[in-house]
């Protein structure tokens, strides 16, 4: 029997260092995925959210609990290639993810890894660029490309190899406004669109607004998890756990406190400027 | 020490194919104590721009000043023209190297003639003035430290030099919200005690909260010039060059197109919370 669970981890406890000193940077963590959903894990620098998101693709290995992606055990040796090709990640920095002098190469590289018959590389590599909004720009030279078009096509490299599950760690936090907005916009199509599982690590409290549900963590734990609602028009919790709430609440909690309610807690700027026109 | 930019441009792999006019005929001035963000989408001009104002790129053409005096003429000092500008590159966590953070910080004033007790003491200052209690931190291997205290060690040994000007690129860039607020509330502090500072920054918030002049790049010119207000209040214009624009100056937009009296050149949380309360409070 297939389980809904995309992502499921039971006690999760890590650890970089062994002996007396050694601190837990994950401490018993549940943390699961269901297929299709959109999960951005938020929290400060340091709270274990990106030590967290490499066990998913088994590139930190698993030293106490349990954890299955796709159905597969992240322990199992045997399977961990095709663990690493159901689950793919892109991580924060857009210059250190490739591995080949021109686009076309660097995402035939997994194709060619997962002994991809030669005839279809081509093609696979064209679609995967396609969906990231690359098309034929195949024989482009990746320092030749913005930050957020590296991103894009780090990106393609991950899905020309059809993963049902992304991995986005801090992917937009050294892009430019514009490369911000490219990836973001990537990342939504893929989960509306192509119903990935898609887990977005960010200390942005924007840009887990449209997530299906958010999880906070701090010093290794899971502090909470609910609805971007739930979750975001909270400022108790988030500033107990030194987030920032979004622009919109924290307008709305320091109207609040001047005395001005509004009807409901808005969570992002278009929903402010409708609250206030309703009062007004 | 006023910098002072005249009619400078500014060419990469000048004659060969692969030549970039980075920067073209610029020329601005930034007084004594001054607050300048430099905005820009990515190949603007503005690193460049402040690689000129560091010293560490020579123009074509066109003179760099600092304090009226020419800094590519012969004779100047440009060892100590490294002391008195400290620049701040992006990603600064990754030029550490020494074995402890005190040695790491010491680095810059090795060569800087000083006596070692001054450098010691320069050096458990600036660590002390980037919030580290110094016998706590001294020893440790600056490779073990978190993303965040990597970058305030970073800039503790810029700070070390007693530069002048500060020049910081894009420091703020993958700081959470809470680091953010306090490295930059140690910035502003900075500036108010006389410090020059020139920030490279794509954060709109960032911008309109703490600078008080911004300049714009587009295309290796200077595109705007100005105090915070105007400059920042121009959203459509920042738009059309890539930027980003303020939350509040968003909202503030947003309203005002529903009718809502905001006052112009509202572009600071602050400033949208105040035109909101007296506003509701007056209904």
């Amino acid at each position: 029997m297939k389980t809904k669970k995309e992502i499921d981890g039971k006690k999760i406890s890590f650890s970089y260092l062994t002996g007396p000193k050694a601190d837990l940077v994950l401490r018993e963590i549940d943390f699961y995925a269901n297929r299709g959903e959109l999960v951005a894990v938020l929290g400060r620098n340091g709270c274990g959210k990106s030590t967290l998101a490499r066990h998913f693709n088994a590139l930190l290995p698993l030293q106490q609990g349990e954890l299955t992606v796709g159905g597969i055990d992240v322990r199992n040796q045997e399977e961990i290639w095709r663990l690493r090709r159901l689950c793919g990640m892109v991580f924060q920095n857009p210059d250190n993810q490739f591995v080949s002098s021109v686009l076309e190469e660097d995402i035939a590289f997994g194709l060619e890894n997962y002994e991809t018959p030669e005839e279809q590389i081509p093609e696979k590599t064209e679609a995967a660029l396609r969906l990231v909004g690359l098309d034929g720009m195949g024989k482009r030279a990746p320092h030749t490309l913005s930050g957020g078009q590296k991103q894009r096509a780090a990106l393609a490299g991950v899905l020309a190899l059809d993963p049902s599950v992304l991995i986005f760690d801090e992917a937009t936090a050294m892009l430019d406004p514009d490369g911000r907005r490219e990836v973001l916009a990537v990342i939504r199509r893929l989960h509306r669109e192509a119903g990935k599982t898609i887990i977005m690590i960010t200390h942005y409290a924007e840009e887990a607004v449209e997530a299906d549900r958010i999880v906070l963590m701090e010093k290794g734990r899971i502090a909470a998890s609910g609805t971007p609602r739930e979750v975001l028009a909270d400022q108790k919790l988030l500033s107990g756990l030194g987030l920032a709430p979004p622009f919109p609440v924290k307008m709305y909690y320091d109207l609040l406190s001047a005395g001005i309610q509004l009807e409901r807690c808005p969570l992002t700027t278009e929903e402010l400027v409708e609250e206030l026109c309703r009062l007004n | 020490m006023p910098v002072e930019l005249k009619h400078v441009t500014c060419t990469y792999s000048p004659g060969t194919s692969q030549e970039i006019r980075a920067v073209t005929d610029l020329s601005l001035k930034i007084q004594d104590g001054e607050f300048v963000a430099v905005m820009g989408r990515t190949g603007s001009g503005k690193s460049t721009l402040i690689q000129l104002v560091a010293g560490l790129l020579e123009p074509d053409s066109g003179q760099v000043l600092l304090d009226g005096l020419d800094i590519h003429a012969r004779g100047y000092d440009r060892s100590a023209l490294r002391r008195r500008v400290g620049i701040v590159f992006q990603y600064p966590e990754y030029q550490l190297f020494e074995i402890t953070v005190e040695k790491d910080v010491a680095f810059g004033l090795k060569h800087s003639g000083l006596k070692p007790e001054e450098i010691s003491l320069r050096v458990r200052l600036a660590l002390e003035r980037m919030g580290f209690s110094f016998e706590e931190i001294r020893k440790e291997s600056p490779l073990c430290l978190s993303g965040g205290e990597k970058r305030r060690v970073a800039i503790a040994g810029i700070l070390a030099a007693h530069p002048g000007i500060l020049i910081l690129d894009e420091p703020v860039a993958g700081l959470d919200p809470l680091a953010r607020r306090e490295f930059l509330q140690m910035i502003r502090q900075f500036q108010e005690e006389g410090m020059t500072v020139i920030m490279v920054s794509h954060n709109a918030d960032a911008v309109a909260e703490y600078a008080g002049r911004v300049l714009v790049m587009a295309e290796g010119r200077l595109e705007m010039d100005g105090d915070t207000r105007t400059v920042m209040s121009d959203l459509q214009r920042l738009r059309s060059l890539h930027l980003d624009t303020s939350a509040a100056g968003q909202a503030a937009e947003l309203l005002r197109q529903r009718g809502v009296e905001i006052p112009d050149q509202t572009v600071r949380y602050d400033e949208l919370l105040g035109a909101l309360t007296e506003m509701m409070v007056k209904s």
